[in-house]
C-alpha cells in the first residue's frame, strides 16, 4: 500500500481571496488559485514575491490576514491542528541546525500528528517510518545520524517524515536549494513519483528550467500577487519571464527530455 | 527508482523484518533511564555512608529498618551494628535530606537544561537562561544581608519569577516569544538583576555575610533540610513529571518553528507552558540550593552521547544522570577538604568545565 495514498482522496485544494500582511507590510493580496491533486505544481517568482509565505499559510502555520484555503471544501483552519495535519505536511527551507536526531528518529517526528503527546509510539509508527524511508530511497539508514547525511540525502529524510504524516498534499519550499544538480532531479523525481500516486505537490522554486522539468502545473508570483498560473508548457513563456524578473529569455527544447528550457539573455537595459 | 517501492504492493517479509529489527535494535536506549534509576539508588546509599562519621552501609540498612518497623532494639549493649544517638541524627536529619535535595536540585536542573536547549535549539541554553539565577540571587542576597534568612527560599523564588516574567514580557514586547528574541531578553534581565546584586553586597555586607552570601551565589547545599526536600520534591512532582511526560512534542520541535507548526504542535502556547513550566522547576531548586552552574548545560550533553536526542528517552534520563551527578558532586564537595567545606557549585563547574571542553572538542572532531 502507499502510504500517501492512503489519503488521496484529499479533494481540491484551494486559496481563496488569501491575503497576508506582516506588520505594515503586504505580502501577498488577492491570492485565488488552484492547487491540482495528483500533480507538481510549481510556485515561481523573484525574491520577496511572497513564495514562503503563501507555502506557509497554505500550510496554515501563517495565520491568513483575510481569505482562506480550502480543501475539498473545507476551510483548513476549522480543522483542529492534529486533524490538519494529518491532511497536509509542509518541508521548510532546510535549516542547517546540527540536530543530533538519528534519520529513523527525525522521520518518526512525522507521527507526531497521530497520538497523544504523552503516548509513545507503535510498531505500526515504526512501520511507516521504515516504509516512508524505503519510498525516499533510503532504506536502511534509520540508525544513521542525520548530521552524517549528504544535503540530498536530508532532504528526502525531510521529505520522508513528511511521507510518515501520511497526508495527501505534501508542501515543500526549495526543496531543492543546496543540493547538486543530481541530487535536484533525484528530490524532484520522487516528487512527481509521489504525484503521480495520487498526492497533491506544491512547491516553491527558484530554478526555472527545473520547473519546466519538473511541474505540470505552475504559479507565477510577483509582487505579491499571482500573474500566471497554469499548465507549464502553456504558461512559461519568454514574454512572461522577462516581464517578471526583467531579464530577456528564449524558450528551448531540451532535446533529452522533450521538455522546454529557456536560456537567458543579460539584464534588459533601457 | 524509489517509486519502484510503493509500486510494490507487500514488500516480502524479507526485506520489511530486518528492516523493523533493526528499528527495534536501537531499543535498548530505552532501557537508560532503567539502569540510571539503579545507578542513583546505589549512590544514595552509599554517599549515605560517606562522611567524617563512620558508618557502614549495614548500618545504614539496619538503622532504616528499625525506623520502618518502629522496632528500636535496646540501645544498651555492645552491638557494634549499632548507631549512636549522635550518628542516627547525623544520618537522618544531616546526610538524608541533604542527599535528597542533592538528587532533586540535580534532576531538576538537567531535566530543565535539556528542555531549554529544545526550545531555544541552542546548544549553549541552560536552565538559567531566562534570568532566573540572577534574579533569584537578588531576592536571595537581599533577604541574606537584611538578616533574614528564614523567608530565603520565598525570596529567591520570587525573584526568579519576577526575572522570568521581565524576561519574557521583554521578548513579546519586542514581537513574538522566539528563541533568539527570548534569550538576548533574558541577559539582559539578567545583567540587570547581576548589576544591582553587587551593588547590594558591595554596600551592605559585612563580615561574616559575604561568605554567607558567596555561598549562595556559587550554589550550596550545606544547609539542606526535610523543608528543602519537601520544596524540591514538590516542585520535581508539579512541575518536572509532566514535562517528562510530554517530552516527546519537543522533538517536532528539531526542524524549526514552522515544521513544529505543521505537525499540528500549537507553537506559541506549547513554547510559553514549557518555559513557564521549566523555570517554575528551576526557580524552586534555586530557592533552595543556589545557582548551582553546569549541571543544567552539561549534563544534557553528556546524556545526549548515550541516549541519542529522543526526548522522550533523553528526558527521564538525564533527570535521573542530573540526580547522580549532584549526589556525588556535593559528597565531593563536602568531604574533599575535610573538615571544611566547599560550595558544591565549584565543584560542578570543576568538573563541568574540562568536560564541556571535551564536548567542544568532540563536536569539532565529528564535523
Amino acid at each position: 500500500m502507499s502510504a500517501a495514498g492512503t489519503a488521496a482522496a484529499a479533494g481540491e485544494l484551494r486559496t481563496h481571496g488569501l491575503a497576508y500582511s506582516a506588520g505594515q507590510r503586504l505580502i501577498l493580496s488577492g491570492i485565488e488559485c488552484a492547487l491540482p491533486g495528483s500533480a507538481v505544481t510549481g510556485l515561481l517568482g523573484p525574491n520577496g514575491a511572497g513564495k514562503s509565505s503563501l507555502l506557509r499559510l497554505i500550510a496554515a502555520v501563517l495565520k491568513p490576514t483575510s481569505g482562506q484555503v480550502s480543501l475539498a471544501g473545507t476551510d483548513l483552519r476549522s480543522l483542529k491542528r492534529k486533524e490538519r495535519a494529518q491532511h497536509l505536511a509542509f518541508v521548510d527551507q532546510q535549516v542547517d541546525a546540527d540536530v543530533p536526531l538519528s534519520v529513523a528518529d527525525a522521520v518518526l517526528v512525522g507521527r507526531l500528528p497521530y497520538r497523544p503527546a504523552y503516548a509513545p509510539e507503535t510498531i505500526r509508527d515504526e512501520l511507516i517510518v521504515q516504509r516512508s524511508l524505503a519510498q525516499v530511497g533510503l532504506e536502511g539508514f534509520g540508525a544513521r545520524r542525520l548530521d552524517s547525511l549528504s544535503g540530498g540525502e536530508r532532504q528526502r529524510v525531510h521529505i520522508a517524515r513528511a511521507l510518515a504524516q501520511q497526508t495527501g498534499v505534501l508542501l515543500l519550499d526549495e526543496p531543492t536549494n543546496h543540493l547538486d544538480l543530481n541530487a535536484q532531479n533525484g528530490v524532484l523525481d520522487l516528487l512527481r513519483g509521489l504525484a503521480r500516486g495520487g498526492s497533491t505537490v506544491v512547491a516553491a522554486l527558484h530554478d526555472i528550467n527545473l520547473t519546466a522539468a519538473y511541474c505540470d502545473h505552475v504559479i507565477v508570483l510577483a509582487g505579491g500577487r499571482v500573474v500566471a498560473s497554469g499548465e507549464t508548457a502553456s504558461t512559461l513563456t519568454p514574454g512572461l519571464i522577462r516581464s517578471v524578473y526583467g531579464v530577456p529569455a528564449v524558450r528551448l527544447d531540451n532535446p533529452l527530455t522533450g521538455r522546454p528550457v529557456f536560456a537567458f539573455g543579460g539584464t534588459d537595459q533601457p | 527508482m524509489s517509486l519502484q517501492h510503493r509500486a510494490r504492493p507487500g514488500a516480502p517479509p524479507t526485506s520489511r523484518f530486518p528492516a523493523a529489527a533493526r528499528r527495534a535494535g536501537a531499543r535498548p536506549a530505552a532501557l537508560w533511564p532503567l539502569a540510571l534509576g539503579g545507578v542513583l539508588a546505589v549512590s544514595v546509599v552509599l554517599a549515605l555512608t560517606i562522611g567524617p562519621a563512620d558508618i557502614s552501609p549495614l548500618q545504614v540498612a539496619r538503622s532504616a529498618a528499625e525506623r520502618v518497623t518502629g522496632a528500636g532494639t535496646s540501645p544498651a549493649g555492645g552491638d557494634a551494628a549499632a548507631l549512636s544517638s549522635v550518628q542516627e541524627a547525623i544520618l537522618w536529619q544531616l546526610r538524608l535530606p541533604r542527599l535528597l535535595t542533592a538528587a532533586f536540585v540535580g534532576a531538576g536542573l538537567a531535566l530543565s537544561g535539556a528542555v531549554m536547549q529544545a526550545l531555544t535549539r541552542n546548544p549553549l541554553a541552560d536552565p538559567y537562561l531566562l534570568g532566573l539565577s540572577s534574579g533569584a540571587s537578588l531576592g536571595a542576597v537581599s533577604v541574606l544581608l537584611l538578616g533574614a534568612a528564614v523567608v530565603l527560599p520565598l525570596a529567591a523564588f520570587a525573584g526568579a519569577m519576577a526575572a522570568l516574567v521581565l524576561t519574557l514580557s521583554l521578548a513579546a514586547a519586542a514581537g513574538s516569544i522566539s528563541p533568539s528574541r527570548t534569550v538576548l531578553a533574558g541577559l539582559a534581565v539578567s545583567s540587570a538583576a547581576s548589576a544591582l546584586t553587587s551593588f547590594i553586597i558591595f554596600f551592605s555586607a559585612k563580615g561574616d555575610s559575604y561568605r554567607e552570601v558567596l555561598n549562595w551565589l556559587l550554589g550550596s547545599l550545606a544547609g539542606s533540610t526535610w523543608a528543602s526536600v519537601a520544596i524540591t520534591a514538590v516542585a520535581f512532582l508539579l512541575a518536572g513529571i509532566p514535562i517528562l511526560l510530554t517530552g516527546g512534542l519537543l522533538d517536532g520541535f528539531s526542524f524549526g518553528d514552522n515544521a513544529a507548526g505543521a505537525l499540528g504542535l500549537n507553537v506559541p502556547v506549547l513554547r510559553w507552558v514549557l518555559l513557564a513550566g521549566t523555570a517554575v522547576l528551576t526557580g524552586a531548586m534555586v530557592s533552595v540550593s543556589g545557582s548551582i552552574g553546569f549541571v543544567g548545560l552539561i549534563l544534557p550533553h553528556a546524556v545526549r552521547l548515550l541516549t541519542g536526542a529522543r526526548h522522550r528517552v533523553l528526558l527521564p534520563a538525564v533527570a535521573l544522570a542530573g540526580a547522580v551527578f549532584l549526589v556525588w558532586a556535593d559528597t565531593l564537595a563536602r568531604t574533599v577538604f575535610e573538615p571544611r567545606e566547599i560550595p558544591v557549585g565549584i565543584v560542578t563547574a570543576l568538573i563541568g568545565a574540562p568536560v564541556f571542553a571535551v564536548l567542544l572538542w568532540r563536536r569539532k572532531a565529528r564535523s
